[in-house]
């Protein structure tokens, strides 16, 4: 049937988005220990007259987690409009909403 | 011990504010529903701040500040895994979880599964969970009363946890909304002006620098002990990330949302508010490394104005922020409260004697005192140790069910009851380990005090593997459900 088809791609649809989202938090949760358990003098840097790991995780890190979020909504969104696009042209009729 | 009059006279307008704005909200709450999820009319901004207020802990409002003070930069994934939670949350499990139609986690796992097995399963770790996070915010209000007033510890526990079973008892989620939010500006507040003074008083000190008399691993952020300290940093991060979506008060709040796109941007907005909050913490930490080498690391924050300012004007910060600790409590239990006491009315409390509203009365009892009476027993392991045992556990458990049963049409009952309790179990190690005398050292002490990075995986790949080996019992209608989740509203699709 039609409507399951259009489920199935908006299904695939959003977790591939999830999963484009997740890549980079990964990247900083598994990166960050990493750089500072390889290169441990990296604590000694200072940009502004603080070190630059509480730099990263206690300013920095906040802005980026809510520009992820907010990319994820707004394609998020897309992707649902796009499909009851689709499916208005599937269905001119729909049954009611049980 | 410091008798401070304005502390004393905070606490009290704290929790007489919390009284009165949940006996307003008490006139808005008539049927069951508004009692657990206020009837879910509650708007996102007015949604995100009752979050925000809920989530921010005793843990997050006095543990941060001590812990980095002490234990330096690597403290720091705390806080960033409590917010970064939230955007795993929103990314796998927030619309979905919405638009799933259950009340509770208990509601998604039968409704997804249709085996009243798995519900009593759930039930059981809800509670679970609930009373290991309940039992450190009422030791941290005993904490905080005693650095206020120098009451014994027990007192500042049993004051809150009276003025939480109050609350629930008279209003439920509706009125606890309303006191949510209000307590997230009022924990922002309480932190942020006395931040804002004392770097003032930093500057005009001429900025003095911390002694260098900590030590020199303070500004890494990893762990101490190498490989092992990397193991620690990175299992930290799995339990906070992942284990966000599985805290029971934390899931409740979402069925509040009218609707899954709703819910969505209710939780952006808690991603930029909980974001605010945490910038403030360090700020602390940091003061605390010039100022605070008298103070005690667990109540820095408390502490700290009075060092910095002797004299009426430090006594009055020191005030606001014990009330803003003191609503960290209150929103935090009263929140986990609710959400433990809604389980407990709908797989406890049945039958002909109990129904309705009386029924959740007598589960909101049961589900504040056992927590109160086991915080003033128990050994304190420290806030943001507990908490982040908590977290490893919701990880292990509600992680891997939400995650599979919202992405993947192979879940069964068997394997969901096989990965919960394989979750449980070995995360449970790690809590009874840090409950016990028992102390070991070297790679067994790392692996049992922070489970999550073996636990997590082990409950994901037990749950995969036996729903494979048991794939006819996959639910026939796993296939509508599946579409109601993922459905939005707006299309008039046939939900079943």
């Amino acid at each position: 049937m039609l409507g399951t088809v259009l489920v199935e791609s908006l299904l695939r649809a959003q977790l591939r988005l999830a999963v484009t989202t997740l890549v980079p938090l990964a990247a900083i949760a598994i990166g960050l220990p990493l750089a500072f358990h390889l290169a441990p003098e990296l604590s000694d840097l200072h940009v502004l007259g603080a070190p630059v790991a509480v730099l990263l995780l206690g300013v920095l890190i906040y802005p980026v987690l809510l520009l992820l979020g907010w990319s994820y909504v707004r394609r998020a969104e897309q992707h649902e409009r796009d499909f009851a696009e689709l499916v208005e042209i599937a269905q001119p009729d729909p049954p009611p909403n049980r | 011990m410091i008798t401070s009059v304005p502390s004393v006279v905070a606490v009290v307008l704290v929790a007489i504010a919390t009284l009165a704005i949940g006996t307003w909200g008490l006139r808005l709450s008539r049927t069951t529903s508004d009692f657990f999820v206020a009837s879910r009319s509650v708007r996102p901004a007015l949604n995100a701040s009752a979050i925000g207020g809920e989530y921010l802990s005793a843990a997050s409002f006095l543990g941060v500040a001590g812990l980095v003070l002490v234990f330096g930069a690597d403290m720091l994934w705390y806080p960033v895994g409590w917010t970064a939670g939230y955007l795993v949350l929103l990314v796998l499990v927030a619309a979905p979880l919405r638009r799933s139609g259950a009340y509770t986690l208990p509601d998604f796992a039968e409704a997804r599964l249709a085996s009243a097995k798995v519900r009593t399963t759930c039930t059981l770790m809800v509670v679970a969970i609930g009373w290991l996070y309940l039992v450190p915010q009422f030791q941290g209000a005993g904490i905080t009363l005693e650095s206020a007033t120098g009451a014994p510890p027990w007192l500042g526990a049993v004051v809150v946890a009276t003025v939480v079973l109050v609350n629930v008892l008279s209003g439920g989620m509706r009125s606890i909304t309303f006191v949510q939010a209000f307590q997230y500006w009022l924990k922002l507040t309480a932190l942020l002006v006395p931040a804002i003074v004392l770097v003032g008083v930093w500057l005009g000190d001429g900025r003095p620098s911390p002694d260098g008399a900590t030590n020199d691993h303070w500004s890494l952020p990893l762990a101490d002990g190498g490989g092992q300290g990397l193991y620690l940093t990175w299992s930290l991060i799995i339990a906070t990330f992942l284990g966000t979506m599985g805290l029971p008060h934390v899931v409740v709040r979402f069925y509040t949302n009218p609707d899954g796109r709703a819910a969505r941007r209710t939780t952006v907005v808690v991603l930029a508010l909980l974001g605010a909050f945490y910038l403030l913490p360090p700020i602390y930490a940091e003061l605390g490394r010039v100022y605070g080498e008298r103070a005690d690391a667990n109540v820095l924050v408390l502490d700290l104005p009075r060092l910095m300012l002797p004299g009426t004007s430090g006594e009055m910060l020191s005030a606001l922020v014990t009330a803003g600790a003191f609503a960290a409590f209150l929103s935090t239990s009263s929140g986990l409260s609710v959400a433990v006491a809604g389980v407990l009315t709908q797989d406890v409390f049945r039958g002909p004697r109990f129904t309705g509203v009386r029924a959740f009365r007598a589960a909101a009892v049961i589900a504040v005192v056992v927590p109160c009476v086991a915080a003033v027993a128990a050994p304190d392991l420290g806030i943001a140790k507990a908490v982040g045992l908590a977290f490893a556990v919701a990880a292990s458990t509600f992680c891997p069910l939400l995650v599979l049963g919202i992405w993947w049409r192979g879940l069964t009952d068997v394997g969901a009851i096989a990965g919960l309790g394989t979750g449980f179990i070995s995360s449970g190690l790690g809590v009874a380990y840090s409950l016990s005398p028992f102390t070991t050292s070297g790679w067994f002490d790392v692996l049992l005090s922070q489970p999550a990075a073996w636990s997590v995986p082990l409950a994901f790949t037990t749950m995969y593997a036996v729903s494979r080996a048991t794939a006819s019992r996959v639910p026939s209608h796993v296939r509508r459900f599946m579409v109601r989740l993922h459905t939005p509203e707006a299309v008039a699709l046939d939900r079943g």
